[in-house]
């Protein structure tokens, strides 16, 4: 450690050197005394002859730390000391890059996890998830993404592809789990016994499943508990291993545990158990076996490509076996859709990348608004690299003396890069380091405000340190080019110039040029942000307003599914009849029904209905969603009956009448008044059901969902149903009264997502609100970094114009004329700034357009907003400093040198 | 003494190992010398003597304690290291070989 003793030990080094040097003085005087010169002689003669103590030591010192490593830490205090010499701007920087990189990395990292990363499965890139758009005869599950396929399909492509190195089938569902006397509700995942094989996901305990365990049907009560719920629910007991537990009222045995980290195939989402596809049947009971059904698509099929084979090889591998199995279906189609066979025949199979998890749910949860919260961050980095090249520029302009004046005595152009290099570098590490801290800090509650209040815990608050790297690196760059500026600028200017002039005016005007064009950038990029929180919160706005179709005030639903403690139909709708007229008696309770549907859930059919005297544009194009709600639904639902009546409990029974909405009519009526018409061949057998009423259209699947033809019929649903109550009181009271009232008739069946349709409807905006939240904050930031950039200059200006400033206020100028000088300045910053903003920004707003509702890009609302918020805030911060120009003091200005 | 010639660049390192080698010296000791032994030709100012001696203690060439002189006053009396004595040798070779052939040059030309 030797050579770290002159780094740490400077004062003692300090000493040693004086003490040899003052020997060498004085053995010098007393050589030229024993010479025959008095003291006195002596002593002039050998200051003569040493030139000058500091000087020597100055020299010496050099050499002492010609060490690499000491010579950079002397640059580094000597930055530091020359940033403590200054603290405003010093903490202005550092606030400016610790903003700039925290907003970033945290960003960036939310962004990775949701979208970027991959599954933790072996070789991610090689996983490929199967999707075939086009016309399917039959019952389709998970329909939205066109994603699901038959087991047999599965079975061909497992057993003859020759593509794949392995095929797994996964459907996900959910159920109950009983153990230790308590029910609780869990996500299922029903694999196919290679699943585990096919990922390479290693088990943590115990084993996974093989393909030994696709069997027969129901022959396979065993169980793999994902690593997340054996630590949540069994505090991580390895005597689980082996045990048994209650899945949907039937007992299994846990044979193991996945490994951490693995959540689901899916993206953004996490399965509690799974379980083999032979135990399908536990789990759907209203639509048992299939094993064989060519056409009912339910199974979400996912592949690993054989290593060498690309994916396009491998969909054009696979797309030779798809034909010939449809080849081969087509013989067989179900009846009623055989005029489908040459639509069908069209369809074709797309690999999609599965590596970072699939999607089947249609919606790709926060990928979207991610994607453009990363292009904010990355404004937002930006304008606070440009800030800082802003600051740095001035502080150099402002020290052009010092450093013309190092540069004369000989430190050369590269002495004055080193010294401004310390200094620059010695910010970006405080921001750096403030940033690290400030991600710390905010990296819970950020995570949370930016990918989903629910589900927070699936994602790690860890900043990634890639990207923490990323933003580190970028605002290093500008510190070191801001560093090598002034080398450049040296050679142009005459150094003599600059000494000879009073404040070095001359010099600053290109620099002062050059960051006025940096601010006007940055007041551009401020437009686009606050203008894309303002078009968000006119779109919160529209969607809060949306007319749904129902009275979404008073109104409650919970939704319970009997049939997982493995009731029957009948005992299910038993059930659901007791919680039904329980949950009525409750004071406050107005009305109560219960439907398959529940709002902002799926559960609704979608039938091919026939409507005599409709005929269908294209064969089997007359599709309706299909509803099944107990008498009392119009009511309760708040649905705004239009012609006819509500259902009675005389419709219960034999199914012979619907009511259809608003949609419907115009669809399949031209308009006319319904009441009393017929429609056909409504599918699970039922047939000639009579029109008895029409409501309004329902936006089934929340603010933003079309319209769309559908019938309710009078049926009570013997499986997973919603709830709707209607309250005459606020409905928040009643929450738990009604929890009480139906888990006593549940009998250990999980009542859930219980609460106030309300609050589940905003709840579904919570993207758009995080989206102006988070654009707001953006834009409040960059506003503010603006500022402070306006501010500089300007001050700047008033600091290079003082004694010009005491001239004109000393021939009788008054303030306002001073005041005037500057807000020409900051007048033209700020529109420049807003005329390149606001039509660029109109140009972006256009990336943003399919989130919006309702509102134009070009809302002059938001636009307007944005660019009267900004004016004003920088009009602020430019006018500040032209004040201050007012309080100059000519007297004084004309004497300052 | 100010007519003295200066020292040619690179030399003094090699002036101050030579010296060094010879025994403990302090750097006042090391000016005398270089000037006793050069007979007044070469004078070494302080502002490149004790530069140099850092540098030559920094790369490792140089050893220094503090020690008593003659007169018991504390002196920093630097001593050469085996590092040092090989860089001595390879300076001093080198030194010849150079000199050897501005000597032949010279020699050659009249």
């Amino acid at each position: 450690m030797h050579w770290l003793r002159p780094l740490f030990r400077r004062s003692a080094v300090e000493r040693e050197m004086d003490a040899e040097l003052r020997f060498h003085f004085e053995q010098l005087i007393e050589s030229l005394m024993a010479q025959g010169a008095t003291r006195g002689q002596a002593i002039r003669q050998a200051r003569i002859q040493f030139g000058g103590m500091g000087q020597v030591k100055d020299d010496a010192r050099e050499a002492r730390l010609a060490g690499r490593l000491e010579r950079i830490a002397r640059g580094l205090r000597m930055a530091a000391r020359s940033l403590a010499r200054s603290p405003g701007f010093t903490a202005v920087a550092v606030t400016t890059l610790a903003l700039g990189i925290g907003a970033n990395t945290l960003i960036f990292s939310a962004l990775d996890q949701a979208i970027l990363r991959n599954l933790p499965v072996q070789d991610p890139a090689r996983l490929v998830a199967f999707r075939s758009l086009g016309t399917n005869p039959g019952m389709d599950r998970n329909s939205g993404r066109k994603m699901s396929f038959s087991y047999p399909k599965y079975l061909d492509f497992r057993e003859r592809a020759e593509v794949f190195a392995g095929v797994l089938a996964r459907y996900s569902t959910d159920g109950s789990l009983l153990y230790n006397g308590a029910t609780e509700m869990i996500d299922v995942e029903l694999v196919s016994g290679n699943y585990f094989d096919v990922l390479g996901v290693k088990p943590a305990g115990g084993r996974l499943f093989t393909p030994d365990d696709d069997g027969n049907p129901m022959d396979h009560p065993v169980a793999v508990l994902s690593y997340s719920y054996w630590q949540r629910r069994f505090g991580g007991d390895r005597g689980m291993v082996g045990r048994k537990v209650t899945i949907n009222g039937m007992a299994m045995t846990v044979i193991g545990v996945s490994a951490q980290g693995f959540q689901d195939v899916e993206r953004g989402q996490s399965e509690d158990v799974r379980v083999p596809l032979a135990m399908k049947d536990l789990f759907t009971p209203m639509w048992p076996g299939g094993f064989k059904n060519r056409f009912w698509a339910w199974l979400n099929i996912i592949a690993r490509v054989k290593p060498g084979i690309s994916r396009e090889q491998a969909e054009a591998g696979a797309n030779v076996l798809y034909h010939q199995i449809l080849e081969d279906e087509s013989k067989n189609l179900p009846k009623g859709a055989e005029n489908l066979r040459d639509e069908f025949l069209k369809r074709r199979l797309d690999l999609l990348p599965a590596g970072g998890g699939i999607s089947t749910n249609g919606q790709d949860s926060s990928a979207p608004f991610l994607i453009e919260l990363s292009a904010m961050a990355g404004i937002v980095l930006l304008i606070a690299c440009v800030n800082l090249a802003g600051l740095l520029m001035a502080r150099t302009a402002a020290r052009q003396r010092e450093l013309a004046i190092r540069m004369a005595l000989g430190a050369g152009r590269f002495g004055v890069v080193r010294l401004l290099l310390g200094e620059n570098l010695l910010l970006a590490a405080a921001g750096g380091t403030l940033a690290v801290l400030l991600a710390a800090a905010l990296g819970k509650p950020a995570m949370v405000l930016l990918l989903s209040e629910d589900a927070p815990s699936l994602y790690s608050t860890t900043p990634d340190l890639r990207i923490l790297l990323f933003a580190l690196g970028a605002t290093l760059l500008t510190a070191v080019a801001m560093s090598l500026a002034p080398a450049f600028e040296a050679r142009r200017t005459q150094l003599a110039d600059i000494l000879k002039s009073e404040t070095g005016a001359s010099v600053g005007r290109a620099q002062v040029r050059f960051r006025k064009a940096l601010v006007i950038a940055q007041v551009a990029f401020c437009v686009w942000l606050l203008m894309t929180a303002g078009l968000f919160a006119r779109t919160l706005a529209n969607l809060r307003a949306v007319d749904l179709g129902f009275e979404r005030r008073n109104l409650i639903t919970f939704g319970i599914d009997p049939t997982i403690i493995g009731l029957k139909p009948a005992d299910s709708i038993a059930v659901c009849r007791r919680i039904e007229s329980t949950v009525a008696a409750i004071p406050g309770v107005n009305s109560v029904s219960f439907s398959n549907f529940g709002v902002l859930k799926s559960g609704m059919n979608i039938q091919q209905i026939k409507v005599p005297g409709y005929v269908p544009p294209r064969p089997g194009d007359a599709m309706a969603g299909e509803l099944s709600v107990t008498p009392g639904h119009v009511r309760a639902a708040g649905l705004h009956l239009l012609a006819g009546r509500e259902f009675a409990d005389s419709d219960l029974g034999a199914i012979k009448t619907a009511i259809v909405n608003q949609s419907f009519v115009k669809r399949f009526f031209h308009g006319e008044n319904p009441v009393g018409r017929k429609m056909n061949d409504v599918g699970a057998g039922l047939d000639n059901l009579e029109v008895i009423g029409v409501v309004r259209d329902q936006k089934f699947w929340g603010q933003r969902d079309e319209a769309q033809p559908a019938f309710y019929i009078p049926n009570e649903f013997p499986a997973a149903v919603s709830f709707y109550v209607r309250t005459t009181l606020p409905p928040e009271n009643l929450l738990d009264t009604i929890r009480k009232g139906a888990e006593r008739q549940a009998a250990g069946i999980p009542v859930t997502r219980l609460g106030t349709v309300e609050k589940a409807l905003d709840l579904n905006l919570s993207a758009e609100k995080q989206m102006m939240r988070l654009a707001g904050l953006f834009g409040l930031l960059a506003t503010l970094l603006a500022a402070i950039g306006l501010y500089g200059v300007i001050a700047y200006t008033v600091a290079r114009r003082t004694r010009e400033i005491g001239i004109r206020m000393a021939l009788g100028a008054g303030r306002a004329a001073v005041v005037r000088m500057f807000l020409r300045d900051v007048a033209i910053i700020i529109a420049a700034g807003l005329a390149i903003g606001v039509p660029t920004g109109f140009g972006m707003a256009h990336f943003v357009r399919e989130q919006l509702y309702n509102v134009k890009a070009g809302d002059p609302w938001a636009l307007g907003g944005a660019a009267i918020a900004i004016g004003a805030i920088t009009l602020v911060a430019g006018l500040l400093p032209a004040r201050k120009a007012t309080k100059i003091d000519p007297a004084a200005a004309l004497r300052w040198d | 003494m100010q007519a003295a010639s200066s020292l040619l660049q690179g030399t003094l390192d090699l002036l101050i190992l030579k010296i060094v080698a010879l025994g403990p010296i302090h750097g006042y000791g090391i000016a005398h010398r270089i000037q006793q032994i050069s007979r007044e030709a070469l004078a070494v100012q302080q502002g490149s003597l004790y530069p140099a001696l850092y540098r030559l203690e920094e790369r490792g060439y140089l050893q220094a304690q503090w020690r008593e002189t003659e007169q018991g006053r504390m002196a920093k009396f630097y001593t050469v290291t085996k590092k040092g004595a090989r860089q001595l040798e390879a300076e001093r070779a080198q030194w010849e070989r150079v000199a050897g052939a501005i000597q032949l040059i010279l020699q050659q030309a009249e």
